[in-house]
């Protein structure tokens, strides 16, 4: 079913895709994606009859959300990171520019190469088919972070990502617990096993220090797999400033095993390998006491993030979430009570 | 007896309905199948947290009475022990086991209703599987 507010969206789109594009297009088809559910996503089949794109062509197109998820970047400076990160040679989708306003007065949008693929994390740890992915995409994940965290403010700086408190000049320690302190103290109601997390991050504080470009969400579900491995990083919208454990870490989590308990790596992957590789191509020692620390600060920032995100909204999706908290909570404690 | 089904009864009937019969019918469109996974589940913590919430509620209660050596509601406990990981510079690290222990044992009440499935064991990699 077409709704109002996708016809008027295919209604903008044939204004303004011809300039964008270089040439005459046909919108054969417009359908609303519902993976990274934060932003606004569809993909277009388009027909394009002459210039250099000319040809049947498939896009995905990316808006931002009218309730944004906080603290997230908007679209126009995700493509900054997304250049960026392709210009590195990180695989991920191409750009074909950005198209201001489209979702509204200062709602930008981004359009994409549509990359073959899927996301679903339960397909992509249990499914048969994938089998042969899951055995490439530990090393292709390592290589892609390598590559990812090579990218620094000192090789980057003119990328406009800092915002309070992930700012390239701070500490990414200091500034991970200082957005746990004012997420906290955003809540409604006290939570002392948060609390109880939040005070061992302090009290235990990891020895690496460094900045690098970080994803921000790198974990299964947000790349897109087929059943021969990686085809493309998504979702770069919590991209910031940080320390690269940071991203390994958030890999590991629990949550991001789709049940798949005993593969740390995404629910399809042995730790050691991983980190191994990922030591191997960043050059990059990891010590697995600060590994261990982002792994419990991760399991915070998702448990503070289901109960924030569940707040003023009406999207059961997001509804269900602070519900989910304790699981979260639950993990952050096993770790510090097992140890790295 | 009471002839009237209770609301928990009707949330599981409802949770029911939609894993059985329509989930399955939306499976081509995963993510409205999704969805309707998630509907389901909300259905399912509702109807637990109406029959054995307010049971929870008192266990989490009682464990923090007995760690703080206090009696109150279980909202001024848990403002109370979050006040004190806040801003204690010190913990005796007895005291600091005891509270984590406090801690884990009400996560694992909260989860009875809200996540049943999930393996509360201190090493649940040992399982093959969580759903």
């Amino acid at each position: 079913m077409t709704t109002l507010a996708e016809m008027a969206l295919a209604h903008a789109l044939r204004d303004r895709l011809p300039a964008l594009l270089g040439g005459a297009v046909t919108l054969n088809a417009l359908a609303p994606l519902h993976g990274g559910s934060g932003q606004e996503n569809f993909r277009l089949d388009v027909a394009i009859d002459d210039g250099p794109l000319a040809g049947r062509r498939t896009f995905a197109l990316r808006g931002d959300a009218l309730q944004p998820t906080p603290n997230v970047v908007s679209r126009a400076l995700e493509a900054a990171v997304i250049e960026a990160a392709l210009a590195a040679g990180v695989r991920t989708p191409r750009l074909h520019g950005l198209l201001p306003d489209l979702f509204g007065v200062g709602l930008d949008a981004y359009l994409a190469d549509f990359v073959a693929g899927i996301a679903l994390g339960p397909r992509i740890v249990r499914d048969p088919a994938f089998a042969p992915a899951r055995a490439r995409l530990p090393l292709q994940l390592a290589e892609a972070l390598a590559t990812l965290h090579a990218l620094t403010p000192a090789t980057h700086p003119a990328l406009p990502i800092d915002r309070a408190p992930f700012e390239r000049h701070l500490d990414p320690v200091a500034a991970a617990l200082q957005w746990f302190e004012r997420t906290l103290d955003a809540l409604d109601a006290p939570r002392p096993a948060a609390e109880y997390a939040l005070r061992w991050l302090r009290h235990h504080p990891p020895a690496s220090r460094e900045i690098t470009l970080v994803h921000g969400d790198f974990r299964t579900g947000n790349f897109l797999v087929t059943e021969q491995g990686l085809s493309a990083i998504l979702d770069w919208e919590n991209a910031h400033w940080g320390n690269p454990l940071e991203d390994l870490a958030w890999l590991t989590l629990r949550d991001w095993r789709f049940g798949q308990l005993d593969l740390p790596v995404g629910g399809f992957g042995a730790l050691e390998p991983f980190l191994a590789a990922y030591v191997d191509l960043s050059g990059r020692p990891i010590r697995p006491a600060d590994l261990h620390w982002w792994a419990v600060a991760g399991n915070l920032r998702s448990a503070l993030s289901a109960v924030h995100n569940g707040r003023g909204t009406l999207e059961i999706e997001r509804m269900a979430t602070p519900r989910r908290a304790p699981e979260m909570e639950f993990e952050a404690l096993r770790l510090i009570e097992v140890g790295p | 007896m009471n002839e009237k089904p209770t609301i928990p009864e009707l949330l599981r009937a409802a949770a029911l309905l939609l894993e059985e019969r329509v989930v399955e019918r939306v499976a081509a469109d995963a993510p409205l199948a999704f969805r309707l996974r998630v509907v389901t589940h909300v259905l399912e913590a509702a109807a637990a947290e109406l029959d054995e919430g307010p049971a929870v509620a008192a266990e989490r209660r009682e464990n923090l009475e007995r760690l703080l050596h206090r009696t109150a509601p279980l909202e001024v406990l848990e403002s109370m022990l979050a006040r004190r990981l806040r801003t204690a510079p010190d913990l005796d690290p007895d005291e600091d086991r005891r509270i984590r222990g406090c801690l884990l044992g009400g996560l694992r009440a909260e989860l009875r209703l809200y996540a049943p499935r999930f393996d509360t064991r201190l090493h649940p990699e040992t399982a093959r599987s969580e759903e």
